[in-house]
């Protein structure tokens, strides 16, 4: 499997959920949440240092032993994965797990806005989503 | 491929070079503007380190190296030297892998015309017509 872990942040910055899909070193929460932040505020500031005008942040980022996508919905809640390099398909499945979440967590009646995500069906349904990529 | 800007920073954050051929949207301050470069870099670097998933989040082993990343509007690609010297480059968003590029920026125009000049002073900025000159050559012949 070529993707390694999902992270989604809410519009402040927080880490909301977090998923390992694959056997690699894994950060514990608190490095997880100080990440997550991290990553907020450095998509912020790629915007900020654009030389064009409209820059939304940064989409892929390629690092030697791995990639990171993002996809940042229109109400500034960031999805990010980290995968093998030269994976494709996953701005696709970056989508896909936008829909899930409109879907499995928006719409449940007992989820907060911008709280940790505990929905059961929103894992399943991404366990089974990220299968069919690989 | 359209090339917006260049950069070149020494391990203390000094920003040694800057070129730009294209920059539709004003910088305000330019000192700033460089200094928000490096600090974004400098936090991006120890970001990956993190994330990376071949070392453990505990240890900063520092064996993995951020390479390039995009956004709708721009392309920036970066080479960190072991002699502390990255070099980073703004292009469009559709432009490919320029480490190549940048590590013949780096042996042919800055070694040559910079770091063999007697007359440079490391980690100080310098402006230097040559390389500025070696590096517009540079991009034409690849684009």
């Amino acid at each position: 499997m070529s993707i390694f872990s999902l992270y989604i942040v809410n519009k402040s910055g927080g880490l909301i959920f977090q998923k390992d899909f694959a056997d690699i070193a894994r950060l514990n929460t608190n490095d997880a949440l100080m990440q997550a932040s991290i990553w907020h505020s450095l998509h912020a500031i790629s915007s900020q240092i654009s030389p064009l005008n409209g820059c939304t942040g940064i989409e892929m980022l390629e690092t030697s032993t791995f990639s990171l996508h993002c996809f940042q919905a229109l109400t500034g809640t960031k999805f990010f994965v980290t995968c093998a390099p030269r994976t494709t398909g996953v701005e696709s499945l970056l989508r896909t797990i936008y829909e899930m979440y409109s879907d499995y967590v928006l719409k449940n009646p007992f989820y907060e806005m911008e709280m940790p995500i505990r929905c059961a069906a929103f894992d399943l349904q991404l366990v089974v989503a990220i299968k069919g990529m690989a | 491929m359209t090339y917006y800007a260049f950069y070149i920073f020494n391990r203390q954050g000094v920003c040694l070079h800057y070129q730009e051929w294209s920059r539709p949207r004003t910088v305000r301050n330019e000192m700033d503007d460089r200094k928000m470069m490096f600090g974004l870099l400098f936090s991006l670097k120890a970001f990956v380190n993190k994330l990376d998933p071949t070392s453990g989040g505990s240890e900063m082993s520092g064996q993995c190296s951020f390479q390039s990343f995009r956004t709708n509007k721009y392309k920036l690609h970066y080479l960190e030297n072991p002699s502390g010297i990255s070099l980073v480059l703004m292009t469009d968003p559709l432009t490919g892998d320029l480490r190549e590029f940048l590590r013949h920026v780096y042996s042919t125009c800055f070694t040559e015309c910079v770091v063999k000049n007697p007359f440079y002073q490391p980690g100080q900025p310098f402006t230097s017509d040559q390389f500025a000159s070696a590096l517009n050559k540079a991009v034409r012949t690849h684009l």
